[in-house]
């Protein structure tokens, strides 16, 4: 189905694509703006927007420059979002009385951008809300470079306004999608991938609740085939889940407002993460002139998009596609593809940085099962940092541990249950300098293989349980698992219980 | 002494080589100038310490290491608007009253490292909006020319202070700004070479904003070689400042036999305007002669779009002033009201009164010419316009079929008496004087003003030239090429005995006929006038006319509106302070021992000051003593010497001083001596 709409300034002539949903006839294209915020150099370095701390002392007089640094990581994000780089680029400034706007305005690129036109596709699957991932994609409308502003801080008891002035004037990236969304969970994807980019793009941390990475969502509900209703503007969201919680509340209230003949008004509000409600936000109410301006400090910004030319002033963007790395979805796809690993592994594997690096250490060796070593990350290993309260980014178990433990599992060394003891071991008592198999050798935990040993050891069990062994003698097989019970028990789990059971089979027969 | 105010760069470097002069003897007459031409006002601040200071610098550089810079042991005064490193700051304005830069813009940080001495911060109109140094709130700086207690003449601006601080003879050389003229108008009135340098080859870096796209530093000096050499220390790519041409500057070289035969200049017959005074026209068409003679071609041009460049400036100049100007909200620096009813409150009173009308009424016109709805009809067109002026000297400044340089008036009078220019609105002000000079800032060019007579009234007439964008080698040695054809009685003339309050009766009698033969000869040729102004100029001329009139009933309108909104928020702001204020009084009614404290506050500052004075007294020794201690390692007396010998080497160091200042005014008295003779020489052979 598609839902026509009149040229707007967000969506001139372009037909959306919105699926029909059952439960409700209200459609809901939901767009967020993102904004990267990019680090901050230490001054005089020439910086992006460069004006640190000290700064603020003097600033009638603070002239910015922009910085190389900035311009390739925008750029970098640009190629990973497969977005037109534009050759020319210029900056405005953007006014607005704020305290926490020192120079009285933004530096920002409202008329020409830095890039255009990409799309990000990703995966939507949040375990328990979706029984199966699905395929997304958003239509990027432009990629700029701003300058960040301070934050005011007011309060209310001592009736007091303060500003931090610390990122005020830092680079950020702004991402303006298209409304192409359709609930809160589809949008909480797009922003976890996108952290997932800047993270392996080493843009920024991603971090939504130190404020590397800020949302603003926009949601807006319609008929089908009517345009888009009037839109509301969610900010001050902290983090992944909060963009799905908080586009799922505005979502219900619209819904409700709607059904009960009322009129959504065009504002901001706020999302307040401990009551889980939208609140209007009272002094972003006015419509503003932002009386934009070509900022005249700033000559326009060019890049090189033919050669592999690089120089001060100008940077080479075929030089730059080199390097980016596989992306997240591409290691999905691969995964997927060439190792066979369930959708739903790959998924959530891919989306924790820290098991997809483990993952990718442990698998750089080809005859470990990239399967097997999947599973052991997502079942055991979670497991062991979830029953010592652990996120997975506190992981202290090394890549090089973890790949002596699957070899010593693989081959045979030891079993299941010692791989997660000793898993426990190094996630209790953290130490990279710790040896696996050593600590398995400490413990005696060699998975016995020795052909002798369990055949004197299944000796003893038949020897200890003649009662058992009769019962199974008279046919009833049931007992067999006893008698394999009794074994793991004797011998703690040391030895090869497949090989055990074998040979425990072939002396009852006798 | 006198004659050491009008001693160019390379006179005083030779006077120190010759060591006819010290650095710090100089730097200290220098700052004593500046106390006797107190009444000019072309100081804000007078930074005494920080001149000594790096006079001493200079002079270790000069007889100790043996090394001597470019500009070491000259004294300079740098414009109110420059960032200085703990220097007050204030751009002639209440909102940065107090304000000390953390650190020194790019043109102050390089005249330092070429080893000048920075005397003082010059008077400038309120964040160097105007053209005539009326306007700032440390009063109107005065013109040296032609100086009367009663009415006496404007400086030109913005850059005044500077311009009043050189033609004194208080700095050798001074820094100004130029956005569409400030360097150029104040050079004229004041008889001085002002230079304006392309746009982005000397860095912005610390200027403090006013026209991003058309600020450019400027230079005034006495001579065009003092320019050149200023400019090839300031001069050059600067890292901190993106505009700056990254190209690596190639310094100006002033050759004295440089010749003119093959120089194309241009007269463009737009620059002819109505109220342009005869004297001016007849100065020009008189140097324009005087190159003729010298074989250089010269050529009449057309500039089609110069009568609009002054409405395109305007409307540039607001918006980027609107925009420049939003920093200044109270918070983070200079004027903080107590209208702390909400943040709104206090942006709007420590706006409303930090600035001043001028400064006020730019910002309000040019936040008008930026909203949405007004953008494409008042700035984009008025950039297209820009676009057309630009063009105008890109083609007569093409290198087959155009001219190499432009001739032009720099203004369109001499020097107005200050009654008369504060008659005008700081608009119709600046319309007039930047009339000659702002289409060089649209386009970027560098361009140069420099006195070329002296008016029926004995002030300055200037002239100016333009070439085009980094042809500053070009333009700076046709410049000293007019400035030996016209010899410009800088020195010698009444004019400097009248500004120095010498009266020419005490001269013998013998220099007084010289002199009044020179006034002759000056006063000689007077051609006619260039003629009526072609049809095309007029024509439009009076579009601009019309422009004009249209942009000013649009300003009433809004100044009216903006009126009754004021008056609305006065009213408001008065109600709430009214009651606030009687509940205050209610309360401090009992309290009446206000008196008694006041009195014990008095003896508390009694006290302070009497501290002040002798912490000041205890500095002064301290300095004397410094200074004696830098005479005496001057002269390389052994450190570990008795404080006995150490008195004979301070006498010994004094005597030599004044053994200096003998043989200095015996050669200053040669040189005049023997200037007067190579002048009468002249004469006789003309």
């Amino acid at each position: 189905m598609v839902a026509s709409r009149s040229s707007g300034t967000f969506w001139k002539g372009k037909a959306t694509r919105v699926i029909e949903r059952q439960e409700t006839d209200r459609l809901l294209p939901i767009y967020p703006a993102i904004a990267i915020a990019l680090e901050r150099l230490p001054a005089p370095r020439p910086i992006a927007f460069c004006m640190d701390i000290f700064d603020q002392h003097y600033l009638p007089l603070h002239q910015q420059r922009l910085q190389k640094k900035c311009v390739e990581l925008a750029v970098k994000t640009a190629l990973s979002l497969s977005c037109k780089v534009n050759e020319v680029s210029t900056f405005d400034r953007k006014h607005y009385f704020y305290a926490d706007l020192p120079a009285g305005y933004q530096i920002t690129q409202q008329r020409a951008p830095l890039a255009s036109d990409g799309v990000i596709s990703f995966q939507v699957y949040t375990p328990g809300v979706h029984k199966k991932p699905y395929h997304k994609s958003s239509r990027i409308k432009q990629i700029q470079l701003e300058q960040d502003s301070g934050k005011s801080l007011h309060d209310a008891e001592l009736k007091r306004s303060l500003v931090d002035l610390n990122r005020a004037g830092a680079p950020l990236i702004e991402l303006v999608f298209e409304p192409d969304l359709e609930d809160g969970e589809e949008a909480a994807a797009l922003v976890k991938e996108l952290v997932l980019i800047v993270q392996r793009l080493r843009a920024c941390s991603g971090r939504m609740e130190q404020g590397a990475l800020r949302v603003d969502a926009n949601v807006s509900l319609h008929r089908t085939g009517e345009p888009l209703g009037t839109r509301t503007e969610i900010k001050n969201i902290g983090s992944v889940r909060g963009v799905a919680s908080a586009i799922r509340y505005e979502i219900d209230r619209q819904r409700a407002l709607l059904q009960d003949g009322g009129v959504v008004s065009q504002e901001t509000r706020s999302w307040d993460a401990v009551e889980k409600v939208t609140v209007p936000m009272r002094d972003k109410e006015v419509v503003q002139d932002y009386r934009f301006m070509p900022e005249p400090n700033l000559p326009p910004l060019r890049v090189n998009l033919k050669t592999k030319e690089d120089s001060k002033d100008v940077i080479s963007v075929p030089l730059l596609q080199d390097t980016i790395p596989e992306l997240p979805e591409e290691s999905r796809k691969r995964i997927i593809e060439k190792y066979r690993v369930r959708p739903e592994i790959a998924i959530q594997l891919v989306n924790e940085p820290v098991l997809w690096d483990l993952f990718q250490g442990v698998t750089q060796d080809e005859s470990r099962d990239p399967t097997k070593v999947a599973n052991l990350l997502m079942n055991d290993l979670l497991t062991v940092l979830n029953k010592n309260k652990l996120e997975v980014t506190e992981c202290p178990v090394t890549t090089t541990q973890l790949c002596e433990l699957t070899d010593l599992l693989l081959t045979k060394k030891i079993n299941l249950e010692t791989f997660k003891q000793i898993l426990n071991e190094l996630v209790e008592n953290p130490d990279s300098e710790r040896s696996p198999a050593r600590l398995v050798a400490d413990k005696g935990l060699s998975l016995v293989t020795d052909d002798d040993e369990i055949t004197q050891r299944c000796n003893e069990v038949i020897e200890e349980n003649p009662k058992l062994v009769q019962q199974y003698k008279n046919g009833k097989v049931k007992v067999f698992k006893a008698l394999l019970g009794i074994l793991t028990k004797n011998t703690q789990g040391k030895i090869d219980m497949a090989q055990a059971s074998e040979k425990l089979k072939e002396l009852l027969k006798k | 002494m006198n004659k050491l105010s009008s001693l160019t760069i390379k006179q005083i470097h030779q006077a120190y080589r010759d060591k006819l002069l010290t650095p710090t003897s100089f730097i200290d007459q220098c700052i004593e100038k500046t106390k006797q031409t107190k009444h000019l006002n072309a100081f804000v601040t007078v930074t005494e310490e920080i001149a000594e200071n790096h006079g001493m610098e200079s002079e270790k550089r000069l007889y100790k290491d043996k090394k001597m810079k470019a500009l070491d042991g000259i004294s300079v005064g740098v414009k109110d608007n420059f960032c200085t490193k703990d220097v007050p700051t204030t751009c002639g304005s209440n909102m940065l009253r107090g304000f000390r830069p953390a650190y020194d813009a790019t043109a102050v940080a390089r005249l330092r490292g070429a080893g000048a001495c920075l005397l003082g911060k010059c008077n400038l109109d309120e964040f160097a909006m105007g053209s005539g140094t009326v306007d700032s709130i440390f009063g109107p700086t005065r013109n040296p020319w032609g100086y009367d207690e009663q009415d006496w003449r404007i400086t030109g601006g913005s850059s005044g202070g500077s311009a009043a601080a050189v033609a004194a003879g208080a700095v050798a050389a001074a820094l100004g700004s130029d956005t569409g003229g400030s360097t150029r108008n104040p050079a004229a009135y004041c008889g001085l070479v002002g230079l304006k340098p392309t746009y982005g080859l000397v860095s912005r870096y610390g200027l403090i904003p006013l026209v991003n796209s058309m600020d450019v530093p400027g230079i005034l000096t006495r001579t065009v070689e003092d320019a050149a050499i200023v400019l090839n220390c300031i001069a050059g790519p600067d890292d901190l400042d993106s505009t700056t041409i990254k190209k690596e500057f190639k310094p100006v070289s002033i050759k004295e036999d440089f010749d003119l035969s093959n120089i194309r200049i241009g007269i463009p017959k737009e620059y002819y305007c109505e109220g342009m005074s005869e004297e001016v026209v007849d100065t020009w068409r008189k140097v324009a002669d005087l190159l003729e003679n010298e074989k250089a071609q010269m050529r009449s041009v057309s500039m089609p779009h110069t009568s609009i460049s002054i409405a395109v400036y305007s409307i540039l100049n607001q918006c980027e002033v609107a925009s420049n100007m939003a920093r200044y909200d109270g918070l983070q620096y200079g004027l903080r009201t107590d209208k702390d009813y909400s943040t709104e409150e206090l942006y709007a009173s420590s706006r409303s009164q930090g600035f001043n009308n001028v400064v006020r009424s730019r910002i309000f016109t040019g936040n008008y010419f930026l909203l949405a709805r007004n953008y494409e009809k008042y700035f984009m067109k008025a950039l297209k316009l820009r676009r057309l002026v630009s063009d105008d000297f890109a083609k007569v400044f093409d290198k087959d079929t155009g001219v190499d340089i432009l001739l032009t008036p720099t203004t369109l009078s001499d020097a107005p008496l200050y009654s008369e220019f504060c008659s005008l609105h700081n608009r119709d002000q600046c319309a007039r004087q930047d009339y000659c000079t702002q289409a060089a800032n649209l386009a970027g060019a560098p361009a140069v003003a420099l006195p070329a007579a002296l008016s029926r009234r004995r002030l300055p007439l200037s002239l100016q030239l333009t070439a085009p964008p980094l042809a500053e080698d070009l333009l700076l040695n046709v410049a000293r090429q007019i400035e030996r054809l016209v010899n410009f009685p800088s020195a010698t003339a009444s004019q400097t005995l009248e500004k120095l309050n010498i009266s020419a009766s005490t001269l013998p009698s013998a220099s007084r006929g010289l002199l009044a033969r020179l006034a002759a000869a000056a006063r000689g040729a007077s051609p006619g006038p260039l003629g009526p102004p072609p049809d095309p100029a007029g024509l439009a001329l009076r579009r601009a006319a019309a422009t004009a009139q249209a942009l000013d009933d649009d300003y009433q309108i809004l100044t009216l509106q903006h009126k009754i909104k004021e008056v609305q928020l006065k009213i408001n702001r008065n109600a709430k302070f009214i009651s606030s204020l009687t509940s205050t009084l209610s309360e401090a009614r009992g309290g009446a021992g206000a008196g008694v404290a006041g009195g014990a506050g008095g003896a508390v500052e009694r006290l302070a000051a009497d501290l002040r004075a002798h912490r000041h007294k205890l500095t002064a020794y301290k300095d004397s003593a410094d200074k004696a201690k830098n005479k005496y390692s001057a002269l390389e007396v052994p450190g570990e010497l008795e404080p006995g010998v150490l008195r004979e080497g301070c006498a010994r160091a004094a005597a030599a001083a004044a053994a200096a200042a003998r043989w200095a005014r015996a050669a200053e008295d040669k040189e005049c001596t023997r200037r007067l003779r190579q002048q009468t020489l002249k004469l006789q052979l003309s």
